[in-house]
């Protein structure tokens, strides 16, 4: 594949989300407003470009039968610097994202892809992978808690919109990312033109 | 058996590396992720008690109490409370006056969900321009402290805004226990 396919592929195609329907347990939990998402974006990104790459980096020396651990162990790494590195310098989103940060270790979109591209792939592929599967996941993500914000909870970044008493609170339940997800899903075969 | 050995080696080598990493990444972060805390309990503790000029920390029975000064008088108390939240505990400060009245609530820690119990921390709850917390100011010993009650829940998470109450009622016990 052709960089520009690699990176395009994570956005439109294989779109994490709506495409290969992984990572929907962090996408139910952290999309019920707009600056969650978007956090928990950024720190997933971190974590799947430096996976990707130095899954890459190091494809020829992991023995095929151990790779895994091996997989995990360097997941796990970047999800701890990612949490340190919150935690001190962003404290504010630290507190919002509280239990997710450690569960981006177990984000089956990070070991996907370490398993499925970047330990057979070159590293610049794998890396202009990891960035179009983060900014896939982040796009879609921020997306759903945008709508589930305004619908939710009557506010746009925190800013109020119209009073809650409007709001439908089931948008900021776990049912609202799911009806959320199943338009957005719609929205993105029609732009596609895919028959199902 | 070289097999195996080669894999042992390889995993160790991975983990060890990964160790040093992390090391560095800890030795790095650490005294700013403590200036932080240390900065948040002082910054929290005069929140809690309107005035205070000066803090005097005390340790009573494993219980750090912070006492709030002005002009070299007690003016409050503030006492730690952790009551089960959802999903963990929360982590709270309860500021309450001499006359046992509660003067202000700071949440220091909580890992409840996001948009939903986590607004405890909101500082404009439902749009009054208050904070969740504020409505807690004046409760004492003698007062109900349930959602719903005498206390205006958060949509969809009543469990969290008990878990608060809990943490008030158990803050107002201990001060009694310590002066009564």
């Amino acid at each position: 594949m052709s960089y520009k396919e690699d990176f395009v592929n994570g956005i439109f195609r294989e779109n994490p989300v709506l495409r290969l329907m992984i990572g929907l347990c962090p996408t139910l939990a952290v999309s019920t407003s707009a600056i969650n998402a978007l956090g928990m974006s950024i720190a997933t990104a971190f974590v799947l470009i430096f996976s990707n790459l130095f899954t890459a980096l190091l494809r020829k020396i992991i023995p095929d039968e151990i790779r895994i651990p091996v997989f995990i162990i360097i997941v796990s790494t970047f999800v701890t610097i990612s949490d340190y590195i919150m935690q001190a310098y962003t404290p504010d989103l630290y507190k919002a994202l509280g239990v997710f940060i450690p569960l981006i270790v177990v984000n089956c979109i990070i070991l996907g892809r370490v398993e499925a591209y970047a330990y057979k792939n070159p590293v610049i592929n794998s890396t202009l992978d990891g960035i179009g599967m983060s900014l896939g996941f982040a796009i879609i993500l921020t997306s759903i808690g945008i709508i589930r914000e305004i619908l939710g909870a009557g506010t746009i970044l925190g800013i109020t919109l119209f009073s809650p008493d409007l709001a439908a609170i089931v948008m900021i339940l776990p049912p609202g990312a799911f009806i959320t997800i199943g338009f957005l899903m719609a929205l993105l075969n029609k732009l596609e033109k895919r028959d199902i | 058996m070289k097999k195996t050995v080669n894999y042992v080696v390889t995993l160790s080598i991975f983990c060890i590396i990964a160790a040093g990493s992390l090391a560095f990444v800890y030795i790095y972060t650490m005294p700013q992720i403590n200036r932080l805390k240390e900065q948040n309990t002082r910054l929290a503790v005069t929140s809690v008690i309107p005035g205070a000029a000066e803090i005097k920390e005390e340790k009573i029975d494993n219980q750090v109490y912070f006492i709030g000064m002005k002009d070299g008088k007690s003016i409050g108390i503030a006492i730690k409370s952790t009551p089960k939240g959802y999903s963990a505990p929360i982590q709270m400060l309860v500021g309450i006056d001499a006359q046992g009245n509660v003067s202000g609530i700071a949440i220091l820690d909580q890992k409840e969900t996001p948009g939903l119990g986590a607004n405890i921390l909101t500082k404009d709850f439902k749009g009054t321009g208050k904070a969740f917390v504020d409505q807690f100011i004046g409760k004492n010993a003698e007062s109900i402290l349930k959602a719903n009650q005498d206390i205006d829940a958060l949509t969809g998470a009543t469990i969290s805004t008990n878990a608060v109450c809990e943490g008030v009622r158990t803050a107002l016990k201990l001060k009694q226990e310590i002066k009564p």
